[in-house]
């Protein structure tokens, strides 16, 4: 019994210095970079807003500062906006209300929603006017379709579909593209990504009506 | 019912749909080298699923309740010393990995233990390949996926076992089709070149071209379970200027 | 020391082609058919790789005399387990969005059998500057291995490399070598190509010896 103790316990010593030592590296490496990465989580999703509330007036991929409490972007014509963003949860989604920095105007919504895809989930942000009347912009943070056919749903020609839909019908696909121009609630589809397109305006569809009966009452 | 449909989207998922050896490519090591006979790679495959669901059953309750960032355990045990009970929450996830890998090294004594015990041949017939279950890729990516998952709050006990015991179904098929296929081949004549590895690997290829037949099938399954779309009635109406409490 | 344990040189040789880690050891085989869809992710699990490798290669033969036989798995664990957390989060806060391209694959760097194996064979018996030639070897090799198969994926999947176009727009675009069974197809394919150069040179030298002999 004694010569087990003299193999396992007392040689442990090692184990446990090594594990002292280790878990005071891996603690100082917390301390110094969760924030860091903490930040790059939040710029991740607020890094987009101004893009999808504001629409045309900031362009595509607009210079983004990010702030304490919201962000200060470039305009199309030059000039500096102040946002402020307050993260709320409305209807079981994590939505940001977007308030004009000095006056705090409600400049519109952003939503975060997600669902079933073809082949695995799709995560989406949807921008909408600050009445929920319209969807305003759409960007897609993560999905898994299949490469080079559904993953065209995070292309600008596919998001840009949804700006000025109005939020109050549901959206659907159509294959055919006068049907589409016809109706801003039809949606063209991408060509051999029915299933993806269609899933994408489902979680539109099932994000936008949890939102607006929430914010309705 | 929509837990049950929830549950059956993450077995069907985890078994076929995204098979964890033919879409996500983990657990090729035993794969490759314990797939030439149909029991030996039936036996592997048990095992495995044995493993990980043991695995996962600790894992889960170390990651709900010591690991995660606001977890239960780490809090009563710092407020037990603080005298205020204002203290942050604490955040041991950066452990996560050093304990899983761990957690896995202790089910597969465990298994390694019951096996010796009741199944003596089987254990013999396993030889080296028993221990070396700890270093199977699928294990820990079990784990992984369901802190990705406890950690977003968004799966219980049930589901991260259902993802566990259907990931390790997954496994077990995989590796039995490709040991049926492989007992084939010894019959086969095989250029010297490919012997071994290289043809269980492309025929690995081919096997993952039928298992993507299954892709859309998840999508087909939610929309079965949820029914229609969803829309707001047109005459709600929101305030479209106001201002927010700060 | 013994006389016939191999020098430094010999092992940053032979890690790199003759002992090649996937090749010819097929270990690590889970990361080179996982994060190959693109050269850029495919570099960065080498650079995570290497980075575990040999700071486990470091410590382990820093502290080999110290090793109990008992234990000396568990210690290989919690020393590739640490660094590989280390180099986990150092990828989320200074390369975020290609630490979520890859996903689980890096912390399943621990399990890599490539990693123990050197440990075990190499570092945990030989000095300090041995263990590091190794590890560099073992490293360069991998990254050959997993270079060879981004190439191909990359290049007949997506008409880029580095992400930078290099088919002409006419050339269509293989999107199943993108997808898990391109993976395995490339992986095969190359493999048998590898070990059939193998086998040629062995039956030269075994036909020279026997001319000479």
């Amino acid at each position: 019994m004694a010569r087990i103790r003299d193999t396992y316990l007392g040689q442990a010593w090692l184990v446990l210095i090594l594990s002292l030592v280790f878990g005071g590296t891996l603690a100082g490496v917390h301390v110094g970079l969760n924030d860091r990465i903490e930040a790059n989580l939040r710029a991740e999703t607020l890094s987009r807003i101004p893009e999808l509330v504001l629409g045309d007036e900031v362009g595509s991929r607009p210079d983004v500062v990010l702030l304490e409490d919201g962000m200060e972007v470039q305009m199309a014509d030059g000039s500096m906006l102040a946002m402020q963003v307050s993260e709320q949860e409305v209807g079981g989604h994590q939505v940001f209300e977007v308030l004009r920095g000095d006056d705090r105007t409600r400049l519109g919504w952003v939503a975060r929603g997600a669902g079933q895809g073809y082949a695995d989930q799709i995560e989406i942000l949807i921008g909408l006017r600050p009445d929920a009347q319209e969807i305003t912009g759409l960007y897609v943070l993560s999905q898994k379709e299949t490469p080079a056919l559904g993953d065209a749903i995070t292309g600008l020609p596919f998001r840009s579909r949804f700006v000025g839909v109005p939020a109050d019908r549901a959206v659907e696909i159509t294959k055919e593209e006068r049907a589409a121009a016809a109706d801003r609630s039809k949606i063209l589809a991408l060509t051999a990504a029915t299933i993806s397109s269609q899933s994408v305006c489902d979680i539109v569809n099932r994000t936008v009506a949890d939102i607006r009966l929430e914010l309705g009452k | 019912m929509e837990l049950l449909g929830n549950l059956l989207l993450i077995a069907i998922g985890a078994a076929l749909i995204n098979n964890f050896v033919l879409t996500y490519f983990v657990g090729i090591c035993p794969f490759l080298g314990v797939s030439r006979r149909l029991d030996t790679a039936f036996g592997m495959g048990c095992a495995v699923t044995f493993v990980i669901s043991v695995a996962a059953l600790i894992s889960w309750t170390m990651t709900e309740f010591v690991l995660r960032p606001g977890a239960l355990v780490p809090g009563w045990i710092l407020n037990l010393g603080a005298r205020d009970t204002g203290a942050a929450e604490v955040d041991l996830s950066i452990l996560s990995y050093i304990v899983y890998i761990f957690v896995i090294a202790a089910s597969v004594q465990f298994v390694e233990m019951y096996v010796r015990k009741f199944y003596p041949a089987l254990y013999k017939s396993f030889g080296v390949f028993l221990p070396l279950i700890t270093t199977n890729c699928a294990i820990l990516f079990a784990c992984l996926e369901i802190m990705k998952h406890v950690n977003a709050r968004e799966w219980g006990l049930v589901e991260s076992m259902v993802l566990a015991i259907f990931g390790g179904v997954g496994f077990t098929i995989a590796i039995v089709l490709m040991a049926g296929i492989r007992e084939e081949l010894e019959l086969a004549d095989v250029p010297v070149a490919f012997r071994g590895a290289a043809i269980t690997l492309v025929v690995a290829g081919i096997l993952a071209l039928a298992f993507m037949g299954f892709t859309g099938v998840g999508a087909n399954i939610q929309k079965a379970l949820t029914g229609e779309t969803t829309a707001s009635p047109a005459d709600i109406r929101v305030e479209s200027s106001g201002e927010s409490a700060p | 020391m013994a006389v016939d344990e191999p020098t430094a040189i010999e092992r940053l040789i032979s890690g790199i082609i003759p002992e090649n880690p996937v090749y010819r050891q097929l270990l690590g085989m889970c990361p080179t058919l996982a994060v190959t869809a693109a050269m850029k992710p495919a570099m960065t699990m080498v650079a995570a790789t290497a980075f575990v490798l040999i700071c486990a290669n470091l410590i382990t033969s820093l502290i080999r005399q110290l090793l109990k036989p008992h234990l000396r798995i568990v210690v290989f664990t919690l020393t590739i387990a640490t660094f590989v957390t280390v180099a986990d989060r150092f990828l989320a806060a200074y390369a975020y969005p290609m630490s979520k391209e890859l996903g689980p694959y890096v912390p399943l760097i621990i399990v890599n059998c490539m990693i123990i194996s050197r440990c075990e064979v190499c570092a945990s018996k030989q000095g300090v500057g041995v263990a590091l030639a190794d590890a560099f070897g073992v490293s360069l090799g991998f990254m050959l291995a997993l270079a060879s198969v981004a190439t191909v994926r990359e290049i007949l999947g997506m008409g880029s490399w580095f992400g930078l176009t290099v088919l002409p727009d006419g050339f269509p675009r293989w999107g199943l070598m993108v997808m898990p069974p391109g993976a395995f197809l490339t992986l095969g394919l190359l493999l048998a190509l590898v070990t059939w150069f193998a086998h040629r040179r062995s039956e030269r030298r075994t036909a020279q010896r026997e001319r000479i002999g």
